[in-house]
Parts: C-alpha cells; sequence; structure tokens
C-alpha cells in the first residue's frame, strides 16, 4: 500500500505489534465459556472423514432396517408368484416372530390356495394361536386346530401322537418321489377322522424344521391334509380318482394357485387372516384335491426362494459405502511460514464433505389409472372431488464432495403432499304428496277450479370436506456432478429416493363413491412404503462465505410404485416438482 | 514448545496448549482491542469472546498463512460487531483535505503506544475504526467498505476527519510540551 503520510508508518510501527500484560484471568472464563457442543463440533471437524462415513454407515443401515419388513414381504410374495411356498426352514432359523410366521402362513395360503401350503405352514411355524371360529368350513384355518388322538394311517411312524400334540422330526425332508410313493390308505384316514374329535385346541406347535423334509415324513403331510378336509368328504372323492385325474386335477389347481396370486398377491399382511378365510372359500369352491405331491412341489420350489431371500439379505447387508481418499489431518509445515497476509481457508484438491439442510414447497401432479376397465367412472369422481395444493419437502443431505467434482450424496427427506377433498351428495329423506285445491275468479260467471297432487321432496345436501395429506420420509441416494464458477456453484444431481415411510391422512371416496377416511390407511388402500422414485434436480449454490453456502435446488421426483395396493381398483402414483431453498456447511 | 506444536494441541483440545497460545497472543491481541474498544472493560469482551471463536474455529485454520493475523482478524471482526452501523451512517461522505504538518512525524516518533492509544482512542467511533483498519491494519478503503459495510468514499471522508481530529490534538499536546 502506498501510504502518504509518513506519520501513519511511524503509527503502524508503534502500535501494530503492541503487547500488554496478559490478562491470564479471562483464560478461564474463556474455556468456560466455550460451549461443549463446539469442542465435540471441533472433533467431528477433525475426524470429519471417519464421522461423514460414519453418518453414511449409520443411515445405510438404517434405511436397511427400515426397509427390511418391506424387503422381505416383496421376497415373500415373488416366491408366491413363483409357487414356491415361503421358506420353513428359513423362518424357524432366523426366528421370525410368531406373529409373523402366521402372517406369512396366511399370505401363502391365500397365494397358493391349496392345503399342501397349510402343511408347510404347520410344519414350519407355530400357528397355534390362529384358532377359528368354524373347524369344518375351510382348509385353510380348521387345519391348524384338530385334535389327533388316534392317527391310523400308513406310515404313522414319523408321527408322534399325542392328545394335543404332533411332533415333527426336525430332520424332515420334502420329496416329490418319496411322497408320491406314500400314498395314503384312505379307507385308514377316514376312520381317524371319523374317530377323532374335531376341537377348536391347537396341535401342531413347537416344531422347527430346517428347511426340507424327507420322504419317510411324508405322510404326516397327508395326515394333516386330510384333517383339513371339511368332513372328509373330499378325502373320501379323491382316494377314488384315477392317475390321470390326479394329474389333471394338478394342472387345475396350478391354474387356480396363479388366478390367486395375482388377485391377492399384495395384501396387506394385516389382513392376511382375512385374506386367508378368503381363499380358502375359493379353494373349497374349486374343489381343489389335496395332494402329497403339491405338498412337495411347493416345498422343492420354496428352496431357490430360501436361497434368493438370503443373497438378497446378504446383497443388503453387504453393501458398502462410498470410499474417499480424502485425509483427515491438517497439514502444519507452513505454520512457520513467514507472515504473507490473511489466511486462506480454501479446500481445493481434497475431498470434503458438507451438510445442508433444504426445504421448500412441492406441487404434485396425480395420474391415477384403472387397474381394469370398469372404475373409470370411480376415477372421474376421485379427480372431481380432490383438488391438489401446494405441498412441501425437505430434509437434511451429506454430500462428499470429490477433487474432480462428482458428489455422493445421502441424508433423510420428508415430504407432503397435499390436496383438497370434497364431494356433495343429495340424498332424498323424504317424499310426500299434498292435494291442492285452488279457485280462480276470472270474471263474473268465470271460475276456474284448481285441483291435484303435489309431490313434496326433501332433499339433503350433504358435503364432505377434509384436506388430505400424504406424507412420505426417503432416503436419497444421489450422484452429481457440481462446476464451480467463484462464488457460484452448479450442481447436477440425480438418483433414487429410498421410501422408508408412508402414510396419509384425510378422506376419499371410496369405489363405492362413499366418503371414507383414510387416515392410518384405515382402509388399507396404500401402501405402507412406496419403494424407489427417480430424483432429478439443478443446484444453484452461492457461497455466502468460507463454510457456508445458500442453496437454491428447482427438483423433480417421480415415483415408480405406486402409493396404492394392488388390491385397489386405481393405481395412483405422484410426480412432483419443487424447489428446495437452504443452506449448506463445509467441513 | 513450538507455535506448530501449539495449535496442534489447541485443535486436540487440550488445556495447556490453549493456555500458551492465549499467553503468547493475549497481550498483543488485548492492545488490538483496546484500540476498538469504546471503554477498557469492552476490550476484555472482546478479547474473551474472540478466543472463544479462536479455539473454537481453529481446525479451519488450514496453516496457509499467518496464524497471528488470522487471530488478529478474528479479533478485529468481533469488535467490529460491538458496533453499530449507525457511527458511520451519520458521516457525510465529501472528501475534505488534509495536510500533514511537517512537525508531526516527529510528535508521533516521541510518544509512547499508550499515549498514541488514547489520542487514537479520544476519535469518535467511526473515525477511530476507519483510522485503526487503514493506518494500523492496512486495510484499504474498499475493504473497510466491504467489512463495515459502508461505501468506500465514507471510509475516506472519516479517514481525513480522523486525521485532522488527530493533528489538532497533536498540536494542542505540541503547545503543551512547548
Amino acid at each position: 500500500m502506498n501510504r502518504q503520510y509518513k506519520s501513519d508508518d511511524i503509527i503502524k510501527g508503534k502500535m501494530a505489534d503492541f503487547s500488554l500484560d496478559v490478562p491470564m484471568d479471562l483464560f478461564d472464563q474463556i474455556d468456560q465459556k466455550r460451549s461443549f457442543g463446539h469442542k465435540v463440533w471441533n472433533q467431528i471437524r477433525l475426524n470429519r472423514n471417519v464421522a461423514g462415513f460414519s453418518f453414511l454407515a449409520l443411515l445405510l443401515v438404517t434405511t436397511g432396517f427400515l426397509s427390511y419388513n418391506n424387503i422381505d414381504s416383496k421376497a415373500s410374495q415373488t416366491a408366491q408368484l413363483s409357487q414356491a411356498s415361503l421358506t420353513i426352514g428359513d423362518l424357524a432359523v432366523d426366528g421370525i416372530s410368531k406373529v409373523e410366521a402366521n402372517q406369512k402362513a396366511n399370505m401363502t395360503l391365500e397365494v397358493q390356495g391349496n392345503a399342501a401350503n397349510n402343511n408347510i405352514d404347520r410344519a414350519g411355524f407355530e400357528i397355534s394361536s390362529k384358532a377359528q371360529s368354524n373347524p369344518s368350513s375351510e382348509i385353510g384355518n380348521n387345519s391348524f386346530k384338530k385334535e389327533v388322538e388316534d392317527l391310523n394311517i400308513d406310515k404313522g411312524e414319523s408321527i408322534n401322537g399325542t392328545k394335543n400334540q404332533v411332533f415333527v422330526d426336525p430332520k424332515l425332508n420334502f420329496t416329490e418321489k418319496t411322497i408320491v410313493a406314500n400314498t395314503v390308505n384312505s379307507s385308514n384316514i377316514k376312520s381317524a377322522v371319523a374317530k377323532n374329535e374335531i376341537i377348536n385346541t391347537d396341535v401342531l406347535k413347537g416344531i422347527k424344521v430346517d428347511g426340507e423334509m424327507d420322504a419317510e415324513h411324508s405322510e404326516l403331510k397327508e395326515e394333516q391334509i386330510q384333517f383339513s378336509i371339511p368332513q372328509g368328504k373330499k378325502l373320501e372323492e379323491k382316494a377314488n380318482q384315477t392317475k390321470e385325474e390326479y394329474d389333471k386335477e394338478l394342472i387345475v389347481n396350478k391354474e387356480v394357485s396363479d388366478q390367486m396370486t395375482i388377485a391377492g398377491i399384495k395384501e396387506d399382511s394385516a389382513n392376511a387372516n382375512e385374506n386367508a378365510n378368503k381363499s380358502a372359500q375359493i379353494i373349497n369352491k374349486a374343489n381343489l384335491a389335496i395332494r402329497t405331491d403339491l405338498v412337495a412341489n411347493q416345498s422343492m420350489r420354496s428352496m431357490p426362494s430360501i436361497q434368493s431371500m438370503q443373497s438378497m439379505q446378504s446383497k443388503f447387508t453387504n453393501a458398502s459405502p462410498f470410499a474417499s481418499n480424502s485425509e483427515s489431518s491438517i497439514g502444519l509445515a507452513s505454520l512457520v511460514a513467514p507472515d504473507n497476509g490473511c489466511a486462506n481457508f480454501g479446500q481445493k484438491g481434497k475431498s470434503y464433505f458438507t451438510v445442508e439442510a433444504v426445504v421448500g414447497p412441492d406441487y404434485s401432479f396425480k395420474s391415477m389409472n384403472a387397474r381394469s376397465t370398469e372404475p373409470s367412472d370411480y376415477i372421474g369422481a376421485r379427480e372431481t372431488s380432490e383438488t391438489l395444493q401446494l405441498g412441501f419437502s425437505g430434509g437434511a443431505r451429506v454430500s462428499l464432495v470429490t477433487p474432480s467434482g462428482m458428489i455422493l450424496k445421502s441424508g433423510l427427506m420428508y415430504a407432503q403432499i397435499n390436496e383438497k377433498f370434497e364431494y356433495s351428495t343429495e340424498t332424498i329423506v323424504s317424499e310426500s304428496e299434498m292435494p291442492i285445491m285452488d279457485t280462480i275468479i276470472n270474471g263474473p260467471a268465470d271460475t276456474t277450479f284448481l285441483s291435484g297432487v303435489v309431490t313434496v321432496t326433501q332433499v339433503e345436501n350433504q358435503v364432505a370436506k377434509s384436506y388430505n395429506q400424504y406424507r412420505m420420509v426417503d432416503v436419497p441416494f444421489l450422484i452429481g456432478y457440481g462446476i464451480e464458477k467463484g462464488k457460484f456453484n452448479l450442481e447436477l444431481n440425480t438418483g433414487v429416493l429410498v421410501n422408508v415411510l408412508f402414510r396419509q391422512r384425510g378422506r376419499i371416496l371410496d369405489p363405492s363413491l362413499n366418503p371414507v377416511v383414510i387416515t392410518d390407511n384405515a382402509q388399507n388402500y396404500f401402501n405402507k412404503t412406496i419403494g424407489l422414485s427417480v430424483y432429478g434436480s439443478v443446484g444453484l449454490v452461492f457461497r455466502t462465505g468460507v463454510d457456508w453456502a445458500f442453496i437454491v435446488e428447482p427438483n423433480v421426483r417421480y415415483q415408480f410404485n405406486p402409493i396404492t395396493k394392488s388390491t385397489y381398483p386405481i393405481i395412483q402414483k405422484h410426480l412432483t416438482a419443487g424447489l428446495y431453498l437452504g443452506g449448506r456447511y463445509y467441513f | 514448545m513450538s507455535l506448530e506444536e501449539i495449535i496442534k494441541g489447541c485443535i486436540n483440545e487440550n488445556k495447556k496448549c490453549q493456555r500458551e497460545l492465549f499467553g503468547l497472543l493475549g497481550g498483543k491481541m488485548l492492545f488490538v482491542c483496546k484500540r476498538y474498544a469504546r471503554y477498557p472493560e469492552e476490550a476484555k469482551d472482546i478479547l474473551q469472546e474472540g478466543f472463544i471463536k479462536v479455539f473454537d474455529n481453529i481446525t479451519k485454520f488450514r496453516g496457509e498463512g499467518s496464524f497471528e493475523g488470522w487471530v488478529r482478524r478474528i479479533m478485529i471482526n468481533t469488535a467490529l460487531k460491538y458496533y453499530r452501523k449507525s457511527c458511520f451512517q451519520k458521516e457525510i461522505s465529501g472528501l475534505e483535505s488534509y495536510q500533514e504538518g511537517s512537525e508531526e512525524p516527529d510528535i508521533y516518533k516521541q510518544l509512547g503506544e499508550r499515549e498514541l492509544l488514547e489520542l487514537i482512542n479520544q476519535l469518535p467511533d467511526g473515525y477511530k475504526i476507519v483510522f485503526n483498519l487503514y493506518v494500523i491494519e492496512g486495510y484499504s478503503h474498499k475493504e473497510i467498505a466491504e467489512t463495515l459495510a459502508i461505501s468506500a468514499g465514507t471510509s475516506r471522508s472519516q479517514l481525513v476527519k480522523a486525521r485532522r481530529m488527530l493533528q489538532k490534538q497533536i498540536q494542542e499536546l505540541y503547545k503543551i510540551v512547548i
């Protein structure tokens, strides 16, 4: 700097480096006034890479944990689609709770729709709590609650019959070959059915099967199947079948099973019991054969399903966070260098983490398509009664920015879609006829007499109105690229949002066009999670200081999966456009 | 213990190192604070707050430049927060002339640091801050303008007024001495 005045140099020389006595008494106050949070924060900054990776790992684990049920459910559904019953051994080994086991048992029953699955269920799970009111009307349920007193079947050695329990050998293996060979003596079975009282107490419990049942124990299944047949009638019919009829019926079974798979695959497990009943009724109507070879087939098919599930789980748990080469240490070599002016806080040439919080308005575009051609009126009614309104979304994200400009981003996001529901219905409350009589005098000697009946209709207009909310919690996994131009950064991001929670509140019209409450999925129309959404955004980042930046991020996201269940007649999805505003902190 | 070791210790929240650092720079920084403070106790408050910031943000120091310069800048920024913007807004930004007297440099040479500090502290807040930033810290008018959110013209005007006021004070002092 050109100094115009000599006195300036003199003043600077005297004042700039002059030191007073150090007030050491202040030091203790400084230490006391420093917040604990800052001290911890400093350590996090110092070990930011470790902290960042730990956070991402935690996020992955949390996502995995939250998504586990969803994946598990989908995996079981996939297994059912391929006509394989859900794993016996898998569930037993993994120690899944009794309730879950029951749910899966029912789901399997629903989809597969034959007694073979019941058999597997009974072998694999503890289903003692599944008492139903009618022990003889439905295959799926009453098979769980027979009391076995005196079994009289061909190869009863695998069954240790007691009054209240039947234990299955844990080493049981299911094989088609052996089961076919072990045909049950129908007369004996009939007598067994006849001899044993059917009472509503549980029989089969405490059984652990490691996944396979061998030939010599197959008759146990047969016995259970026979017990599951209402009053043994069908058993008698089947016993007289020829081999051709037998094979033909097997094909029929498969077809029916396919149909039911399509119809019921995405049923919520909470309603599995009810669905099981329905399925069982369908089975009865279809007059399905109950065959041990089906048991074998199902069991055999279950093995790939087990493997696929285990493979899915292992893939999930082995997912590793991305790596970074950034260093956590701070170079101090230049500290002793001569004073060259002000410090430089730049981070060029190193990977670094940022944390950002964003929030902003959203506008959603709803698409509703019918699953079949039938409910077109219903879609129209829903579209008329629901008006989308401005929603919002926001959340926190952690980013790893590499020297090359690549950005890896994850965090936790919340989004809320708002809509207004308004529907009016007119109900005729009463209709009555009133006689009227009137006299109109038109002039002298000109009078008109009127008489008749007037119908009086009382109409009640009911207006249902509510503000609906669809709320989502997502974990984003984004990749992006940033271009730096002075204080401005331009970032392009894309990736997926993994939904971990989906909830709704308000009212919609049901298929009968009656307003119904959907809060907490009261109607069971909506999925609990909605899987993946694709996300894209353009981020405009303005550095307001060394550590902070302001973000403006127009974004768009589209749901791959419908928010509605497969049993609901409408496929509903949302495309959402939003604008995030927020702040970013640079570590 | 070297400065590098002290800083490393401070990063690791080592209290001994923090005390060392405070002992090393506390006196200098207190003098800086006194140049900006309106009264002695305020200087201590600024110093205290400034060192809290230093310890809280020491991980951000990358070692590219002078550590003392970094601490000094924190102290100055902390001190400036104590002033309200209004003390600059009242100033008219017209430039006024100032001519340094021939005897002035000699008088400044004869004055001690504490006396000079006293003279500077007698200046109005706005004058004092601009004078400190420009003459002692070496800021340009543009930097001062950005730091204080005023125009560069206002900064120049305040500096001229500060010089004239100091000149007047020195002349009076000189008369007393003679």
